[in-house]
């Protein structure tokens, strides 16, 4: 997904022209459609074109297909709020393109963005939860599978919540200590 | 041979013309002050000559390169040109080691050892040693300049450009900025300085550039022109700033 949202943002920003316009058609097809669509459409609809895919792969890479179109213009706007001076200071010099956009860059649009791509990188976790619609194994699913046995619903859904709050938990506490490690250089 | 040689140089942002037809020389060693009202075009002077603006007419050759040449790269023309910003630019997620080592081991390729001794030289020479390993947010303003020009230093630039160095600072922190720029310009480098600070262009340059609305109006002696200005414009320019 960061991969996704590092090289689309970083085509998005380009001065080449096709290179923006496929990152801006990638990034509002994917973020502006729901997940759920791109997920069945990998899974069943790919295959009358002879692309067949596992269920799990199928989820996954629908979903980092749709969060990562989300992280191309989060970090878009991160590229935007590095001030001009940063790049003017990186051209005088003589950084090449790749070598500005690597070291100086994407360090600090990364910064800017970071809370918006942690909150992506939680929506994506909880968005898994969607994969089980075509079958594929992940908590949700397996509930449902164990629903199918014996327990109760209510009890299930309850625990599986509960899984995904401690995982969201758990990544919220990442994202916050990383936050504070790169807020140690200030402006 | 001249190190710095514009000619006829005319640039225009859209149907602002911003530089009408400037011919300017420096020769190795020279301390070429600018001088002139706001928005005069001494910023575009500066960012032709190392590309940071393309012209549009007349010819800059900088160390035998000209600039309207396709076949020179633009690394070419930046390893010869270190500038130095009013706002510093220091990258906020670099200390200052680090802000120095990285375009001579990204652009001239040395070795990381090699880099950070020529910085931690070059610290050292603009009096910042023991805050190698600060970052900028933990630098006062005038720290973070002598940070710039160390940085731009260490990419062995055959001339300096200072874009109005020290107007961002405070006026009692200047002369810390000031005074590395005085003792490069008694080392001969070669620079070329637009700037507000008179007493710096009277004592230090030894050529000066004085400029209004995109065009020359009078240059020579910093001496001469501030003890007897032959244009109106000059004239009236500096019966305001002295
Ligand atoms: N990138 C740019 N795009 C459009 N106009 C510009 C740009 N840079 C400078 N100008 C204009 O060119 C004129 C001269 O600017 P500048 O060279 O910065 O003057 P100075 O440094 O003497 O204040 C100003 O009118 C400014 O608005
Ligand atoms: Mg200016």
């Amino acid at each position: 997904m960061l991969l996704v949202g590092i090289v689309g943002a970083a085509m998005r920003t380009s001065k080449s022209a096709p290179a923006r316009g496929f990152a801006t058609a990638f990034a509002e097809f994917f973020r502006n459609t729901p997940p759920l669509v791109h997920i069945f459409f990998a899974y069943f609809a790919l295959p009358v074109v002879g692309i067949k895919l596992p269920a799990f792969v199928a989820g996954t890479l629908a979903l980092v297909f749709y969060q990562g179109a989300i992280a191309i213009e989060i970090l878009r706007a991160g590229i935007e709020a590095v001030p001009k001076g940063q790049f003017e200071a990186a051209s005088a010099l003589g950084l090449s393109g790749f070598e500005q956009f690597r070291s100086i860059v994407m360090p600090q649009a990364f910064r800017i963005s970071l809370p918006a791509l942690g909150n992506n990188l939680i929506s994506l976790l909880k968005n898994t939860s969607l994969i089980s619609a075509i079958g594929a194994i992940e908590i949700t699913g397996v509930a449902n599978d164990i629903i199918a046995i014996r327990l109760t619903s209510a009890e299930l859904y309850l625990t599986i919540g509960g899984f995904y709050l401690v995982l969201v938990f758990i990544l919220s506490g990442i994202l916050r200590s990383t936050e504070a490690r790169l807020a140690r250089y200030g402006t | 041979m001249t190190m710095v040689a514009m000619s006829h140089v005319r640039k225009a942002f859209g149907s602002n013309e911003v530089l009408k037809d400037i011919s300017l020389a420096v020769d190795p060693g020279e301390v070429c002050c600018i001088i002139g009202p706001s928005g005069s075009g001494k910023s575009t002077v500066l960012r032709c000559i190392n590309r940071l603006v393309s012209i549009d007419g007349g010819e800059v050759i900088v160390d035998g390169l000209s600039v309207t040449d396709p076949k020179v790269k633009d690394v070419d023309l930046r390893r010869r040109v270190g500038m130095v910003f009013q706002q510093f630019n220091l990258f906020p997620h670099m200390t200052a080691l680090q802000n120095v080592t990285l375009a001579p081991r990204k652009v001239r390729g040395l070795a990381g050892a090699r880099a950070e001794e020529t910085a931690m030289r070059l610290l050292a020479k603009v009096g910042l040693k023991e805050k190698a390993q600060q970052y900028p947010a933990q630098l006062s303003g005038g720290q973070q300049q002598r940070v710039a020009i160390a940085r731009a230093l260490a990419m062995e630039p055959k001339v300096m450009l200072f874009d109005e160095a020290t107007s961002a600072l405070d006026p009692e922190i200047t002369g810390e900025v000031l005074g590395v720029m005085r003792d490069l310009a008694a080392e001969h480098t070669t620079m070329i300085v637009v700037t507000h600070e008179m007493g710096f262009a009277r004592e230090v340059g030894t050529q000066l550039v004085f400029m209004d609305g995109g065009v020359i109006v009078e240059e020579g002696a910093p001496r001469a022109i501030f003890e007897n200005p032959q244009a109106e414009r000059t004239k009236a320019f500096l019966s305001k700033v002295l």
